[in-house]
Protein backbone atom coordinates (compact mmCIF):
# COMPACT_ATOMS: atom_id res chain seq x y z
CA UNK A 1 0.00 0.00 0.00
CA UNK A 2 2.66 2.38 0.77
CA UNK A 3 6.72 1.60 0.52
CA UNK A 4 9.27 4.38 0.97
CA UNK A 5 12.19 3.72 -1.20
CA UNK A 6 15.59 5.68 -0.03
CA UNK A 7 13.68 9.20 0.69
CA UNK A 8 15.26 11.95 1.63
CA UNK A 9 13.72 15.22 1.70
CA UNK A 10 16.15 18.68 2.57
CA UNK A 11 13.76 21.91 3.01
CA UNK A 12 14.95 24.60 1.52
CA UNK A 13 16.62 26.22 4.51
CA UNK A 14 18.99 23.51 4.15
CA UNK A 15 18.07 21.36 7.36
CA UNK A 16 17.73 17.72 5.94
CA UNK A 17 14.85 16.34 7.67
CA UNK A 18 15.18 12.54 6.45
CA UNK A 19 17.83 10.97 5.33
CA UNK A 20 17.89 7.61 3.53
CA UNK A 21 14.51 6.05 4.77
CA UNK A 22 12.74 3.17 3.25
CA UNK A 23 10.23 1.22 4.75
CA UNK A 24 6.81 -0.47 3.83
CA UNK A 25 3.56 -0.87 5.18
CA UNK A 26 0.86 -3.39 4.13
CA UNK A 27 -3.25 -2.63 3.44
CA UNK A 28 -4.62 -2.87 6.30
CA UNK A 29 -1.77 -2.75 8.35
CA UNK A 30 -1.72 -0.58 11.58
CA UNK A 31 2.05 1.42 12.69
CA UNK A 32 3.38 4.19 15.40
CA UNK A 33 6.04 6.40 13.90
CA UNK A 34 7.75 8.44 17.00
CA UNK A 35 11.60 9.75 17.88
CA UNK A 36 12.59 12.92 19.38
CA UNK A 37 10.97 16.26 19.06
CA UNK A 38 12.41 17.50 15.28
CA UNK A 39 13.49 13.76 14.26
CA UNK A 40 11.30 14.30 10.79
CA UNK A 41 7.77 12.11 12.27
CA UNK A 42 5.48 15.61 10.61
CA UNK A 43 7.90 15.28 7.59
CA UNK A 44 7.39 11.71 7.26
CA UNK A 45 3.61 12.18 6.85
CA UNK A 46 3.70 15.52 4.89
CA UNK A 47 5.08 13.48 2.00
CA UNK A 48 2.64 11.21 2.07
CA UNK A 49 -0.02 13.55 2.20
CA UNK A 50 1.71 15.51 -0.98
CA UNK A 51 2.01 18.41 1.43
CA UNK A 52 5.94 17.93 0.78
CA UNK A 53 7.96 16.47 -2.13
CA UNK A 54 10.86 14.46 -1.53
CA UNK A 55 14.40 15.42 -2.61
CA UNK A 56 15.31 12.09 -3.26
CA UNK A 57 13.58 8.42 -3.53
CA UNK A 58 10.32 7.43 -4.53
CA UNK A 59 7.15 7.39 -1.73
CA UNK A 60 4.66 5.20 -3.54
CA UNK A 61 0.78 4.82 -2.79
CA UNK A 62 -1.08 2.15 -4.47
CA UNK A 63 2.39 1.48 -6.59
CA UNK A 64 2.62 5.30 -8.00
CA UNK A 65 5.20 7.54 -7.21
CA UNK A 66 3.53 10.44 -5.07
CA UNK A 67 6.78 12.17 -5.24
CA UNK A 68 6.54 13.04 -8.87
CA UNK A 69 2.79 13.41 -9.66
CA UNK A 70 1.55 17.05 -11.38
CA UNK A 71 0.34 19.05 -9.19
CA UNK A 72 -3.54 19.27 -10.44
CA UNK A 73 -3.55 14.82 -9.68
CA UNK A 74 -2.01 16.07 -6.13
CA UNK A 75 -6.06 17.25 -4.29
CA UNK A 76 -6.89 13.36 -5.70
CA UNK A 77 -3.88 11.68 -3.80
CA UNK A 78 -5.09 13.33 -0.97
CA UNK A 79 -8.68 12.71 -1.00
CA UNK A 80 -7.46 8.77 -0.86
CA UNK A 81 -5.91 10.04 2.42
CA UNK A 82 -7.78 10.90 5.65
CA UNK A 83 -4.93 13.45 7.57
CA UNK A 84 -5.37 14.22 11.38
CA UNK A 85 -3.11 17.19 12.54
CA UNK A 86 -1.47 17.93 15.14
CA UNK A 87 -2.66 21.16 15.38
CA UNK A 88 -6.00 20.43 14.35
CA UNK A 89 -6.53 23.00 11.17
CA UNK A 90 -10.40 23.82 11.72
CA UNK A 91 -12.17 26.03 10.64
CA UNK A 92 -13.45 28.00 13.34
CA UNK A 93 -16.31 30.49 11.59
CA UNK A 94 -17.74 26.79 10.69
CA UNK A 95 -19.99 25.02 12.71
CA UNK A 96 -18.72 21.37 13.87
CA UNK A 97 -21.31 20.20 10.74
CA UNK A 98 -19.74 21.79 8.14
CA UNK A 99 -16.12 21.12 9.06
CA UNK A 100 -16.60 17.27 8.89
CA UNK A 101 -18.84 17.86 6.01
CA UNK A 102 -15.64 19.95 4.19
CA UNK A 103 -14.43 16.50 2.19
CA UNK A 104 -18.02 15.02 1.02
CA UNK A 105 -18.65 19.04 -0.28
CA UNK A 106 -15.24 19.02 -2.26
CA UNK A 107 -16.10 15.90 -3.68
CA UNK A 108 -19.39 16.82 -4.48
CA UNK A 109 -21.95 14.51 -2.55
CA UNK A 110 -25.51 14.73 -2.70
CA UNK A 111 -26.92 17.40 0.44
CA UNK A 112 -28.39 13.88 2.08
CA UNK A 113 -25.62 11.64 1.37
CA UNK A 114 -23.32 14.45 3.47
CA UNK A 115 -25.97 14.84 6.34
CA UNK A 116 -26.06 10.54 6.60
CA UNK A 117 -22.54 10.62 6.47
CA UNK A 118 -21.53 13.19 8.70
CA UNK A 119 -23.68 12.19 11.45
CA UNK A 120 -22.29 8.32 11.12
CA UNK A 121 -18.83 10.24 11.58
CA UNK A 122 -19.76 12.37 14.16
CA UNK A 123 -21.42 9.47 15.96
CA UNK A 124 -18.26 7.29 15.71
CA UNK A 125 -15.99 9.70 17.49
CA UNK A 126 -19.14 10.19 20.02
CA UNK A 127 -19.74 13.66 19.13
CA UNK A 128 -23.37 12.97 18.14
CA UNK A 129 -25.76 16.07 18.94
CA UNK A 130 -22.99 18.94 18.84
CA UNK A 131 -23.48 19.26 15.14
CA UNK A 132 -24.52 23.63 15.33
CA UNK A 133 -21.66 24.12 17.47
CA UNK A 134 -18.78 26.17 16.87
CA UNK A 135 -14.98 24.63 17.62
CA UNK A 136 -13.56 26.72 20.00
CA UNK A 137 -16.88 25.99 22.22
CA UNK A 138 -15.60 22.48 22.75
CA UNK A 139 -12.80 21.05 24.74
CA UNK A 140 -9.37 20.48 22.68
CA UNK A 141 -10.06 16.66 22.67
CA UNK A 142 -13.77 16.59 21.37
CA UNK A 143 -11.63 19.68 18.62
CA UNK A 144 -9.24 16.36 18.17
CA UNK A 145 -12.21 14.14 17.38
CA UNK A 146 -13.80 16.92 14.81
CA UNK A 147 -10.66 15.99 12.61
CA UNK A 148 -10.47 12.70 13.47
CA UNK A 149 -14.28 12.77 11.95
CA UNK A 150 -13.53 14.82 9.26
CA UNK A 151 -10.13 12.61 8.23
CA UNK A 152 -12.98 9.68 7.98
CA UNK A 153 -15.96 10.98 6.58
CA UNK A 154 -14.80 10.46 3.13
CA UNK A 155 -14.15 6.53 4.27
CA UNK A 156 -10.12 7.00 3.00
CA UNK A 157 -8.20 3.34 2.54
CA UNK A 158 -5.82 5.40 5.07
CA UNK A 159 -5.60 7.49 7.82
CA UNK A 160 -2.24 9.36 8.59
CA UNK A 161 -2.15 11.30 12.25
CA UNK A 162 0.10 13.50 13.61
CA UNK A 163 0.46 13.78 16.93
CA UNK A 164 -3.20 12.99 17.75
CA UNK A 165 -2.87 12.29 21.15
CA UNK A 166 -0.51 15.59 21.82
CA UNK A 167 -1.64 17.63 24.90
CA UNK A 168 -4.80 15.26 26.30
CA UNK A 169 -4.68 13.14 29.37
CA UNK A 170 -3.93 9.08 29.27
CA UNK A 171 -7.74 8.40 29.80
CA UNK A 172 -8.35 10.91 27.10
CA UNK A 173 -5.39 9.33 24.58
CA UNK A 174 -6.66 5.80 25.46
CA UNK A 175 -10.00 6.70 23.60
CA UNK A 176 -8.63 8.03 21.13
CA UNK A 177 -6.04 5.15 20.42
CA UNK A 178 -9.23 3.02 20.53
CA UNK A 179 -11.10 5.03 18.14
CA UNK A 180 -7.76 4.40 15.42
CA UNK A 181 -7.50 0.52 16.14
CA UNK A 182 -11.88 0.35 15.19
CA UNK A 183 -11.12 2.25 11.97
CA UNK A 184 -7.92 -0.32 11.29
CA UNK A 185 -10.15 -3.16 12.24
CA UNK A 186 -12.55 -2.17 9.40
CA UNK A 187 -9.82 -2.59 6.82
CA UNK A 188 -7.84 0.85 6.90
CA UNK A 189 -4.22 1.65 6.81
CA UNK A 190 -3.50 3.56 9.71
CA UNK A 191 -0.13 5.41 10.55
CA UNK A 192 0.10 7.49 14.09
CA UNK A 193 2.99 9.33 14.78
CA UNK A 194 3.13 9.69 18.24
CA UNK A 195 5.72 10.61 21.68
CA UNK A 196 3.98 8.59 23.52
CA UNK A 197 6.15 5.77 23.70
CA UNK A 198 4.97 4.23 26.97
CA UNK A 199 1.47 3.94 25.83
CA UNK A 200 2.15 2.75 21.82
CA UNK A 201 4.44 -0.18 23.70
CA UNK A 202 1.07 -1.03 25.70
CA UNK A 203 -0.83 -1.21 22.07
CA UNK A 204 1.64 -3.82 20.86
CA UNK A 205 1.59 -2.24 17.06
CA UNK A 206 4.77 -2.36 14.98
CA UNK A 207 6.71 0.83 15.65
CA UNK A 208 9.40 2.74 12.95
CA UNK A 209 11.59 5.08 14.93
CA UNK A 210 13.41 8.04 13.88
CA UNK A 211 16.44 10.17 15.14
CA UNK A 212 17.55 12.53 13.49
CA UNK A 213 15.96 11.84 10.13
CA UNK A 214 16.95 8.31 9.81
CA UNK A 215 14.80 4.97 10.56
CA UNK A 216 16.90 3.62 13.67
CA UNK A 217 13.89 1.09 13.99
CA UNK A 218 11.34 -0.54 12.27
CA UNK A 219 9.90 -3.33 13.91
CA UNK A 220 6.65 -4.81 15.80
CA UNK B 1 -18.29 2.34 7.67
CA UNK B 2 -18.32 -1.61 7.57
CA UNK B 3 -18.18 -1.24 3.49
CA UNK B 4 -14.87 1.21 3.57
CA UNK B 5 -13.20 -1.11 1.57
CA UNK B 6 -15.15 -1.22 -1.21
CA UNK B 7 -15.56 2.60 -0.74
CA UNK B 8 -12.11 3.96 -2.38
CA UNK B 9 -12.24 7.40 -3.92
CA UNK B 10 -14.41 7.41 -6.91
CA UNK B 11 -11.09 7.73 -9.79
CA UNK B 12 -11.16 11.10 -12.30
CA UNK B 13 -13.58 9.36 -14.82
CA UNK B 14 -16.51 8.66 -13.62
CA UNK B 15 -16.66 12.62 -13.48
CA UNK B 16 -20.27 13.50 -12.18
CA UNK B 17 -22.07 16.58 -14.01
CA UNK B 18 -25.14 16.58 -12.00
CA UNK B 19 -22.73 16.95 -9.09
CA UNK B 20 -20.56 19.66 -10.79
CA UNK B 21 -23.64 21.37 -11.10
CA UNK B 22 -24.83 21.45 -8.03
CA UNK B 23 -21.61 22.38 -6.24
CA UNK B 24 -21.59 25.75 -9.18
CA UNK B 25 -25.22 26.54 -7.85
CA UNK B 26 -24.33 26.12 -4.20
CA UNK B 27 -20.89 28.13 -4.20
CA UNK B 28 -22.89 30.80 -6.38
CA UNK B 29 -25.65 31.49 -3.22
CA UNK B 30 -23.13 30.91 -0.59
CA UNK B 31 -20.89 33.82 -2.28
CA UNK B 32 -24.06 35.70 -2.49
CA UNK B 33 -24.83 34.90 1.36
CA UNK B 34 -21.20 36.04 2.26
CA UNK B 35 -22.07 39.55 0.11
CA UNK B 36 -25.11 39.57 2.44
CA UNK B 37 -23.56 39.19 5.79
CA UNK B 38 -21.36 42.25 4.81
CA UNK B 39 -23.69 44.49 3.64
CA UNK B 40 -21.63 47.74 4.32
CA UNK B 41 -18.56 46.85 3.06
CA UNK B 42 -20.57 45.03 -0.34
CA UNK B 43 -22.75 48.01 -0.78
CA UNK B 44 -19.31 50.61 -0.45
CA UNK B 45 -17.63 48.43 -3.18
CA UNK B 46 -20.67 47.91 -5.67
CA UNK B 47 -21.57 51.88 -5.26
CA UNK B 48 -17.77 52.40 -6.54
CA UNK B 49 -17.65 50.04 -8.89
CA UNK B 50 -21.17 51.87 -9.83
CA UNK B 51 -20.36 55.05 -10.22
CA UNK B 52 -17.11 54.39 -12.29
CA UNK B 53 -19.73 52.93 -14.50
CA UNK B 54 -21.96 55.23 -14.86
CA UNK B 55 -19.54 57.39 -16.20
CA UNK B 56 -18.51 56.18 -19.61
CA UNK B 57 -22.21 54.67 -19.81
CA UNK B 58 -24.20 58.49 -19.23
CA UNK B 59 -21.79 59.70 -21.71
CA UNK B 60 -22.53 57.20 -24.33
CA UNK B 61 -26.13 57.50 -23.67
CA UNK B 62 -25.70 61.56 -24.29
CA UNK B 63 -23.94 60.84 -27.46
CA UNK B 64 -26.81 58.84 -28.55
CA UNK B 65 -29.03 61.37 -27.64
CA UNK B 66 -27.56 63.92 -29.71
CA UNK B 67 -27.44 61.54 -32.52
CA UNK B 68 -30.81 60.83 -32.04
CA UNK B 69 -31.21 64.99 -32.55
CA UNK B 70 -29.00 65.25 -35.07
CA UNK B 71 -30.94 62.26 -37.07
CA UNK B 72 -34.13 64.16 -36.57
CA UNK B 73 -33.30 66.86 -38.83
CA UNK B 74 -32.91 66.17 -42.68
CA UNK B 75 -29.68 67.45 -43.99
CA UNK B 76 -29.90 70.56 -46.58
CA UNK B 77 -28.43 73.66 -47.40
CA UNK B 78 -31.34 76.01 -46.91
CA UNK B 79 -30.21 79.36 -45.86
CA UNK B 80 -31.33 82.77 -44.37
CA UNK B 81 -30.95 85.80 -45.68
CA UNK B 82 -30.77 88.81 -43.25
CA UNK B 83 -31.82 91.78 -45.18
CA UNK B 84 -30.35 95.29 -44.37
CA UNK B 85 -32.76 96.54 -41.65
CA UNK B 86 -33.24 99.96 -43.80
CA UNK B 87 -34.91 97.59 -46.48
CA UNK B 88 -38.71 98.58 -46.54
CA UNK B 89 -41.25 95.77 -46.98
CA UNK B 90 -41.13 96.05 -51.01
CA UNK B 91 -37.69 96.57 -51.11
CA UNK B 92 -37.46 93.37 -50.18
CA UNK B 93 -40.50 91.48 -51.70
CA UNK B 94 -38.07 92.65 -55.09
CA UNK B 95 -35.39 91.14 -53.52
CA UNK B 96 -37.29 88.12 -53.21
CA UNK B 97 -38.61 88.10 -56.67
CA UNK B 98 -35.20 88.19 -58.26
CA UNK B 99 -34.02 85.62 -55.92
CA UNK B 100 -36.54 83.38 -56.92
CA UNK B 101 -35.35 83.76 -60.20
CA UNK B 102 -32.14 82.95 -59.90
CA UNK B 103 -31.05 79.73 -61.39
CA UNK B 104 -29.44 78.00 -58.40
CA UNK B 105 -32.21 78.60 -55.79
CA UNK B 106 -35.24 76.55 -55.99
CA UNK B 107 -37.35 78.24 -53.41
CA UNK B 108 -37.49 82.02 -51.92
CA UNK B 109 -39.95 82.89 -49.42
CA UNK B 110 -39.86 86.50 -47.40
CA UNK B 111 -40.72 86.68 -44.19
CA UNK B 112 -42.01 89.90 -43.31
CA UNK B 113 -40.13 91.09 -39.65
CA UNK B 114 -43.52 92.22 -38.55
CA UNK B 115 -44.91 88.64 -38.81
CA UNK B 116 -41.81 87.38 -37.40
CA UNK B 117 -42.22 89.60 -34.14
CA UNK B 118 -45.48 88.71 -33.56
CA UNK B 119 -44.54 85.03 -33.98
CA UNK B 120 -41.76 85.00 -31.96
CA UNK B 121 -44.02 87.18 -28.70
CA UNK B 122 -46.49 84.55 -29.22
CA UNK B 123 -43.95 81.25 -28.56
CA UNK B 124 -40.90 82.41 -26.76
CA UNK B 125 -42.79 83.90 -23.32
CA UNK B 126 -40.81 86.93 -23.74
CA UNK B 127 -43.88 88.62 -24.33
CA UNK B 128 -43.53 91.64 -21.95
CA UNK B 129 -39.89 92.05 -22.51
CA UNK B 130 -40.69 92.37 -26.27
CA UNK B 131 -43.53 94.92 -25.37
CA UNK B 132 -40.89 97.19 -23.96
CA UNK B 133 -38.99 97.93 -27.10
CA UNK B 134 -39.86 100.60 -29.42
CA UNK B 135 -38.68 99.13 -32.52
CA UNK B 136 -38.86 96.03 -34.54
CA UNK B 137 -35.22 95.22 -33.87
CA UNK B 138 -35.67 92.15 -36.36
CA UNK B 139 -34.93 92.94 -40.17
CA UNK B 140 -36.45 91.11 -42.92
CA UNK B 141 -35.54 87.79 -44.04
CA UNK B 142 -35.59 85.58 -46.95
CA UNK B 143 -35.55 81.94 -46.76
CA UNK B 144 -33.70 79.93 -49.80
CA UNK B 145 -33.42 76.82 -50.60
CA UNK B 146 -30.63 76.10 -52.91
CA UNK B 147 -31.36 73.87 -56.47
CA UNK B 148 -28.42 71.71 -55.60
CA UNK B 149 -26.56 69.62 -52.96
CA UNK B 150 -22.81 70.63 -54.12
CA UNK B 151 -21.33 71.91 -51.52
CA UNK B 152 -18.77 74.00 -53.89
CA UNK B 153 -22.41 75.44 -55.65
CA UNK B 154 -23.57 76.37 -52.33
CA UNK B 155 -20.43 78.48 -51.33
CA UNK B 156 -20.30 80.22 -54.71
CA UNK B 157 -24.12 81.20 -54.30
CA UNK B 158 -23.46 82.50 -50.55
CA UNK B 159 -20.63 84.10 -52.00
CA UNK B 160 -22.35 86.13 -54.47
CA UNK B 161 -25.67 86.78 -52.28
CA UNK B 162 -23.30 88.23 -49.77
CA UNK B 163 -22.05 90.61 -52.50
CA UNK B 164 -25.74 92.21 -52.68
CA UNK B 165 -26.03 95.61 -51.11
CA UNK B 166 -29.26 95.26 -49.64
CA UNK B 167 -28.12 91.62 -47.68
CA UNK B 168 -26.48 91.71 -44.36
CA UNK B 169 -25.70 88.50 -43.61
CA UNK B 170 -26.52 84.90 -45.22
CA UNK B 171 -26.50 82.06 -42.77
CA UNK B 172 -26.75 78.14 -43.35
CA UNK B 173 -29.31 77.09 -41.16
CA UNK B 174 -27.76 73.73 -40.66
CA UNK B 175 -24.44 75.10 -39.93
CA UNK B 176 -24.43 73.79 -36.31
CA UNK B 177 -25.61 70.59 -37.62
CA UNK B 178 -22.68 69.43 -39.45
CA UNK B 179 -20.35 70.99 -36.68
CA UNK B 180 -22.66 68.75 -33.93
CA UNK B 181 -21.78 65.91 -36.30
CA UNK B 182 -17.86 66.54 -36.16
CA UNK B 183 -18.16 67.26 -32.32
CA UNK B 184 -20.41 63.71 -32.15
CA UNK B 185 -17.20 61.99 -33.41
CA UNK B 186 -14.85 63.45 -31.53
CA UNK B 187 -17.18 62.82 -28.27
CA UNK B 188 -17.41 59.24 -29.35
CA UNK B 189 -13.57 58.36 -29.60
CA UNK B 190 -13.26 60.15 -26.07
CA UNK B 191 -15.64 57.89 -24.41
CA UNK B 192 -14.34 54.35 -25.82
CA UNK B 193 -11.28 56.04 -24.35
CA UNK B 194 -13.12 56.91 -20.63
CA UNK B 195 -14.84 53.43 -21.13
CA UNK B 196 -11.46 51.63 -21.33
CA UNK B 197 -9.77 53.21 -18.64
CA UNK B 198 -12.94 53.31 -15.96
CA UNK B 199 -13.03 49.25 -17.09
CA UNK B 200 -9.37 49.32 -15.72
CA UNK B 201 -10.09 51.14 -12.45
CA UNK B 202 -13.40 49.17 -11.96
CA UNK B 203 -11.02 45.70 -12.65
CA UNK B 204 -8.45 47.10 -10.20
CA UNK B 205 -11.34 47.96 -7.68
CA UNK B 206 -12.70 44.49 -8.04
CA UNK B 207 -9.84 42.60 -7.80
CA UNK B 208 -8.03 44.56 -4.37
CA UNK B 209 -11.38 44.04 -3.09
CA UNK B 210 -11.19 39.43 -3.84
CA UNK B 211 -7.82 39.79 -2.72
CA UNK B 212 -8.63 41.28 0.57
CA UNK B 213 -10.93 38.51 0.60
CA UNK B 214 -8.24 35.90 0.27
CA UNK B 215 -6.22 37.37 2.34
CA UNK B 216 -9.23 37.21 5.64
CA UNK B 217 -10.21 33.73 4.08
CA UNK B 218 -6.71 32.12 4.16
CA UNK B 219 -6.68 29.89 6.77
CA UNK B 220 -9.73 28.30 4.76
CA UNK B 221 -8.37 28.22 1.68
CA UNK B 222 -5.18 26.12 3.56
CA UNK B 223 -7.58 23.61 4.85
CA UNK B 224 -9.54 22.91 1.87
CA UNK B 225 -6.66 22.24 0.32
CA UNK B 226 -4.98 20.04 2.84
CA UNK B 227 -8.27 17.76 2.57
CA UNK B 228 -7.63 17.79 -1.08
CA UNK B 229 -9.60 20.80 -2.96
CA UNK B 230 -8.52 21.06 -6.39
CA UNK B 231 -7.83 25.38 -7.56
CA UNK B 232 -11.29 25.08 -9.50
CA UNK B 233 -12.87 24.37 -6.65
CA UNK B 234 -11.08 27.15 -4.33
CA UNK B 235 -11.21 29.69 -6.78
CA UNK B 236 -14.97 29.37 -7.59
CA UNK B 237 -16.50 31.17 -4.53
CA UNK B 238 -14.27 33.88 -5.62
CA UNK B 239 -14.84 34.12 -9.31
CA UNK B 240 -18.69 34.27 -7.76
CA UNK B 241 -17.92 36.97 -5.93
CA UNK B 242 -16.73 39.12 -8.45
CA UNK B 243 -19.87 37.84 -10.55
CA UNK B 244 -21.89 39.39 -7.85
CA UNK B 245 -19.77 42.75 -7.51
CA UNK B 246 -19.85 43.01 -11.40
CA UNK B 247 -23.82 42.22 -11.50
CA UNK B 248 -24.60 44.37 -8.95
CA UNK B 249 -22.41 47.24 -10.04
CA UNK B 250 -23.58 47.03 -13.55
CA UNK B 251 -27.27 47.00 -12.83
CA UNK B 252 -26.98 50.00 -10.46
CA UNK B 253 -24.58 51.71 -12.87
CA UNK B 254 -28.00 51.45 -15.02
CA UNK B 255 -30.00 52.78 -12.90
CA UNK B 256 -28.12 55.85 -12.06
CA UNK B 257 -27.86 56.60 -15.68
CA UNK B 258 -31.80 56.23 -15.98
CA UNK B 259 -32.30 58.59 -12.85
CA UNK B 260 -30.05 61.46 -14.13
CA UNK B 261 -31.59 60.67 -17.45
CA UNK B 262 -35.40 61.14 -15.68
CA UNK B 263 -33.81 64.46 -13.25
CA UNK B 264 -33.01 66.49 -16.76
CA UNK B 265 -35.43 65.06 -19.05
CA UNK B 266 -38.05 67.28 -18.13
CA UNK B 267 -35.93 70.87 -18.24
CA UNK B 268 -34.77 69.41 -21.67
CA UNK B 269 -37.99 68.73 -22.96
CA UNK B 270 -39.17 72.87 -21.93
CA UNK B 271 -36.71 73.78 -23.61
CA UNK B 272 -37.04 71.83 -26.95
CA UNK B 273 -40.31 73.61 -27.00
CA UNK B 274 -39.05 76.65 -26.83
CA UNK B 275 -37.25 75.78 -30.41
CA UNK B 276 -40.67 74.00 -31.23
CA UNK B 277 -39.09 70.70 -31.09
CA UNK B 278 -40.86 67.35 -29.66
CA UNK B 279 -37.33 66.21 -28.77
CA UNK B 280 -37.18 64.34 -25.41
CA UNK B 281 -34.03 62.77 -23.68
CA UNK B 282 -33.72 58.99 -24.41
CA UNK B 283 -33.22 56.40 -21.34
CA UNK B 284 -30.19 53.66 -21.89
CA UNK B 285 -31.98 51.21 -24.02
CA UNK B 286 -32.65 47.64 -22.84
CA UNK B 287 -30.48 46.19 -25.20
CA UNK B 288 -27.59 48.74 -24.21
CA UNK B 289 -28.09 48.22 -20.33
CA UNK B 290 -27.94 44.65 -20.85
CA UNK B 291 -24.71 45.00 -22.79
CA UNK B 292 -23.42 47.42 -20.12
CA UNK B 293 -24.23 45.06 -17.37
CA UNK B 294 -22.64 41.61 -19.11
CA UNK B 295 -19.77 44.18 -19.73
CA UNK B 296 -19.54 44.92 -15.92
CA UNK B 297 -19.51 41.27 -15.20
CA UNK B 298 -16.62 40.17 -17.33
CA UNK B 299 -14.89 42.86 -15.61
CA UNK B 300 -15.75 41.35 -12.41
CA UNK B 301 -14.68 38.09 -13.51
CA UNK B 302 -11.98 38.39 -15.13
CA UNK B 303 -10.14 40.67 -11.95
CA UNK B 304 -11.00 37.99 -9.49
CA UNK B 305 -9.75 35.36 -12.02
CA UNK B 306 -6.44 36.81 -12.24
CA UNK B 307 -6.24 37.28 -8.59
CA UNK B 308 -6.94 34.51 -7.20
CA UNK B 309 -5.04 32.46 -9.84
CA UNK B 310 -1.91 34.19 -9.17
CA UNK B 311 -2.70 33.38 -5.15
CA UNK B 312 -2.93 29.64 -5.58
CA UNK B 313 0.16 29.53 -8.28
CA UNK B 314 2.15 30.91 -5.58
CA UNK B 315 0.84 28.77 -2.97
CA UNK B 316 1.68 25.62 -5.39
CA UNK B 317 5.11 26.56 -5.61
N1 LIG C 1 9.02 23.98 6.54
C1 LIG C 1 10.25 23.72 7.04
N2 LIG C 1 11.31 24.41 6.59
C2 LIG C 1 12.54 24.15 7.04
N3 LIG C 1 12.82 23.21 7.94
C3 LIG C 1 11.80 22.47 8.44
C4 LIG C 1 10.47 22.70 8.00
N4 LIG C 1 9.65 21.81 8.65
C5 LIG C 1 10.47 21.10 9.43
N5 LIG C 1 11.75 21.45 9.32
C6 LIG C 1 12.88 20.89 9.99
O1 LIG C 1 12.89 19.50 9.71
C7 LIG C 1 13.21 18.74 10.87
C8 LIG C 1 12.10 17.73 11.15
O2 LIG C 1 10.90 18.42 11.47
P1 LIG C 1 9.56 17.66 11.80
O3 LIG C 1 8.52 18.69 11.95
O4 LIG C 1 9.34 16.65 10.75
O5 LIG C 1 9.87 16.97 13.17
P2 LIG C 1 8.89 16.15 14.14
O6 LIG C 1 9.50 14.83 14.32
O7 LIG C 1 7.51 16.22 13.62
O8 LIG C 1 8.98 17.01 15.46
P3 LIG C 1 7.87 17.24 16.60
O9 LIG C 1 7.81 15.98 17.39
O10 LIG C 1 8.40 18.36 17.40
O11 LIG C 1 6.60 17.56 15.89
C9 LIG C 1 13.40 19.74 11.99
O12 LIG C 1 14.76 19.95 12.15
C10 LIG C 1 12.75 21.01 11.48
O13 LIG C 1 13.44 22.13 11.95
MG1 LIG D 1 5.66 17.09 14.27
Amino acid sequence: MLQFINVSKRYPGGSEALKNVSFEIQQGEMAFLTGHSGAGKSTLLKLIAVLERSSQGQVMLDSQNIGRIPQRLVPYTRRKIGMIFQDHRLLHNHTVFDNVALPLIIAGHQQHEIKRRVRAALDKVGLSGKERRYPITLSGGEQQRIGIARAVVNRPPMILADEPTGNLDPQLSAEIMQLFEQFNQVGVTVLIASHDVPLIKRMGYRMLELSQGELVQNHG
Amino acid sequence: MARRRSNIQRPLASFNVSAYFRIHLRTLFSSLGRFSRAPFNSMMTVSVIAITLSLPAGLLVSINNLQALSGQVDLNHNMSIFLQPSLTLTQAEVLSHQLQANDLISQATLIDKQAALDEFRQHSGFNLAIGMLEDNPLPHVIQVSPNTDNQTAVKALIAELEQHAGIQLVQMDLAWLERLNGFLQIAQRAASLITALLGLAVLLIISNTIRLELQNRRDEIDITRLVGATPAFIMRPFIYSGFWHGLFGGVLACLLVNLSIWLIDSPTSSLANLYNSSFSLQNMSFYHAILWVIFAISLGITGSWVVVRRYLTELER
